[in-house]
């Protein structure tokens, strides 16, 4: 029994740092940082904020600071809202914003995407897309209930097809209504494809018959757009 | 080993299994308490997305949204931090650009290639928005397209948006503003960028601002002694503004219109501006020497741009004088150079950190700080003065509002509750949120309508029910009948196509 309370002497001692973090983490860390309520109130003094000193690398006077962020954090306030801020808070002139106050160099981490990334990693590169619309749209305007049509992909050459978009339900304030809304034709290298669809019939009517043909014509030429 | 030594070998065993257990148990009880909140398991997303489609009109009409993954939009911004959530939190397709290849950098003339501005540490304001903008689309595992883009300063916003247009991207959305990038009028350097987007046929969503009845705007009249005519009545050199919140930091920031398409264009004209305590005594004041171009090599004091700048720290309360309304801190501005006329003019922006505070004894809250001669009217900053972006505001009395010319007031459409509530406790609002909440309206109006244009959204922003003045909550106003302000209603289908053959 005298060692088992020797044991539990040796816990007690050993244990006492563990338990010093939670009553650090109660009691707040001793930086100076705090404000006593006793202290005299400072006197405001302008700071004209040397903008040059902070942007020896950034280009322009507004590149050594950020744009002001447009949000609020917190609840409500009576019936609208106030800024209560959390890390610092988005509200106008805090996080990151200000003359002189933006972050220059800092954190260098990050995604990693933007490198390689434009060109690279998603298989893109200049001068296009890879894959996109095909399609064009056959829907037929006659009122509710035909809803999409026939869209197919018919895609560009240089990319292979793309997926159509079949004519956007039609509506109607009567019985016929409005034309389907044809496809979104798809883009040719850096051309543009056909229009798809066509507008039917305001009120009452027959509709357009929203069928187009949309082309996409090789690299670097441009498409047309036809109704009918 | 004789019984008794066999006997005290077991209790020492055990009294050191005991404390060993104990110790280890603490230990990892104490690290779960130091390293903060039990980790989240699931990723953090709006929970009030649901209510959010219904009073902005998305459902039930465009509740399926199918072409909604072919829709691009990119979130400007330099505040992309995802360590307060486990992936998932976006769809995964959505690409995040920090740092932009040196050979586009090159190719497009965007600058010194070897200059990078980083994402701000610990910032997740850009983040936030693109998962409003993904709720209110309604979490679509395929979309929309989301990419987040480095715009921290000029120089980043630039390349992210000749990103976006190489990207063919359907719809930005910039939640901040430059409070030093232009005079209001919708010019300047940032609104010249933003004019590349808007010539790429972008449509360009941007958050107000939240500088409701913080600015002064007005023209410049000089008076003999160089000091600025600020006000018509009292101290017509001064305007006058009060603190109530011992302590509270105020940004102030006077700019006038001299900027140009270029950045950093220089000026010759200087204006200099000051800050007095309720005593009258100087207590800062900002004279940086503006030129055309800058020594060889630059001083410190001087500057290509026509603004000026004061931060008071721990400004003291001042005091409430009912016998003299003047009484309180007052902002003086001179000219120092050059030569102005009434055609000219000046917007100085008030800033405070602390908006509101509580009574002793009571919980009552108050207004921390009062600017009393704001003209309520030109608070809007780049690009939110842009004529061709869609600007977005809330009823909150601290979003911005302004005219832009004599027939035009922005923004283009108020969002009642731009409350966003998210899993994790946190809830954002302001025009920020706003501007997100329609950004995914119109994406979804994008998704069904692949030919909808900036011109297009303008009109659906019109046709919103008028926001009467009495509902901009205590902030007389400059809404006119003729020129009133908007809620945002998504339109049916029919008005989508009515709207739409209209413009063609």
């Amino acid at each position: 029994m005298i060692r088992s309370i020797g044991w539990l002497a040796v816990l007690a001692l050993v244990a006492g740092p563990a338990y010093a973090g939670e009553l650090d983490n109660e009691f707040g860390s001793k930086s100076s940082a705090s404000h006593s309520v006793l202290d005299p109130p400072k006197i405001p003094f302008a700071i004209t904020t040397d903008a040059k000193s902070l942007a020896n690398q950034a280009p322009s006077e507004l590149d050594a600071e950020s744009p002001v962020q447009s949000a609020h954090g917190g609840g409500f306030h009576g019936g609208g809202f106030h800024g209560g801020g959390f890390g610092g808070g988005f509200h106008g002139g805090g996080f990151g914003g200000g003359w002189g106050g933006g972050h220059i160099g800092g954190w260098g981490g990050g995604w990693n995407r933007g490198w390689g990334g434009w060109g690279g990693g998603w298989n893109r590169g200049w001068g296009g897309w890879g894959g996109g619309w095909g399609g064009y749209g056959f829907g037929l305007g006659l009122g509710y209930g035909l809803g999409y049509g026939l869209g197919y992909g018919y895609g560009y050459p240089y990319y292979g097809y793309g997926y159509g978009y079949g004519g956007y339900p039609s509506y109607g304030y009567s019985s016929i209504g409005y034309g389907g809304y044809g496809g979104y034709g798809g883009y040719g290298g850096y051309g543009y494809g056909g229009y798809g669809g066509g507008y039917g019939g305001y009120y009452g009517g027959v509709g357009y018959p929203a069928v187009t043909v949309a082309y996409a014509r090789p690299f670097g030429c441009f498409g047309r757009r036809y109704y009918w | 080993m004789s019984r008794t030594q066999r006997v005290r070998w077991i209790e020492n065993a055990y009294g050191l299994v005991v404390c060993v257990g104990v110790i280890l148990s603490t230990a990892q009880n104490s690290n779960a308490q130091t390293s903060g909140p039990r980790a989240l398991v699931d990723p953090v997303k709006m929970t009030n997305a649901t209510a959010v489609r219904q009073a902005l009109g998305i459902t039930p009409t465009y509740e399926s949204a199918p072409r909604l993954a072919a829709v691009k939009i990119a979130v400007l911004d330099y505040g992309f931090d995802a360590s307060t959530s486990p992936p998932g939190d976006l769809p995964a397709s959505t690409e995040i650009v920090e740092h932009y290849d040196p050979d586009f950098v090159r190719k497009f003339d965007l600058g010194d290639p070897e200059f990078r501005k980083p994402f701000e540490p610990k910032n997740r304001h850009g983040r936030i928005m693109a998962r409003a903008i993904w709720a209110v689309t309604g979490f679509r595992s395929d979309g929309p397209n989301l990419y987040l883009l480095n715009a921290n300063g000029p120089t980043m916003l630039r390349r992210a948006v000749r990103f976006a247009i190489e990207q063919r991207v359907d719809i930005v959305l910039f939640a901040n503003s430059f409070e030093g990038g232009g005079s209001g009028d919708g010019a300047g350097p940032i609104n010249h960028v933003v004019d590349e987007a808007l010539a790429a046929k972008i449509i360009w969503i941007n958050a107000a601002g939240n500088y409701g009845r913080r600015v002064y705007h007005g023209p410049i009249q000089v008076l003999n002694d160089g000091f600025l005519k600020l006000r018509n009545t009292g101290d017509i050199a001064a305007l006058r503004f009060r603190n109530r919140a011992a302590g509270n930091n105020v940004n102030i920031t006077l700019t006038w219109n001299d900027y140009r398409d270029d950045e950093d264009a220089g000026t010759d004209r200087d204006l200099d501006i000051y800050v007095e305590d309720g005593a009258g005594r100087r207590i800062a004041s900002g004279e940086k020497v503006q030129v055309t171009s800058l020594s060889t090599p630059p001083r410190p004091e001087e500057t290509l741009n026509p603004r000026e700048r004061i931060v008071l720290q721990n400004l003291p309360a001042s005091l409430d004088v009912p016998s003299d309304p003047d009484y309180g801190y007052k902002i003086r501005v001179k000219v120092k150079r050059g030569l102005f006329s009434k055609n000219d003019d000046v917007r100085i922006l008030v800033n405070p950190d602390r908006e509101y505070y509580k009574l002793a004894g009571t919980n009552a809250e108050r207004e921390a700080f009062v600017f009393l001669d704001a003209s309520l009217n030109g608070e809007l900053y780049p690009p939110a003065d842009n004529p061709g972006v869609i600007t977005v505001g809330d009823s909150d009395p601290a979003s911005s509002i302004g005219r832009l010319g004599v027939k035009r007031v922005k923004p283009e459409a108020i969002v009642n509750d731009s409350r966003a509530i998210f899993s994790d406790g946190e809830t954002v609002s302001g025009s920020s949120v706003a501007a997100a909440f329609v950004t995914a309206a119109v994406a979804v109006l994008k998704s069904a309508a692949p030919v909808l244009n900036t011109r297009d959204v303008e009109r659906f922003a019109a046709l919103g029910p008028v926001v009467p003045a009495s509902a901009l909550k205590g902030r007389p106003t400059i809404v006119s009948t003729s020129m009133p302000f908007h809620l945002w209603q998504t339109p049916t289908r029919a008005k989508l196509v009515e709207v739409i053959s209209l413009g063609k």
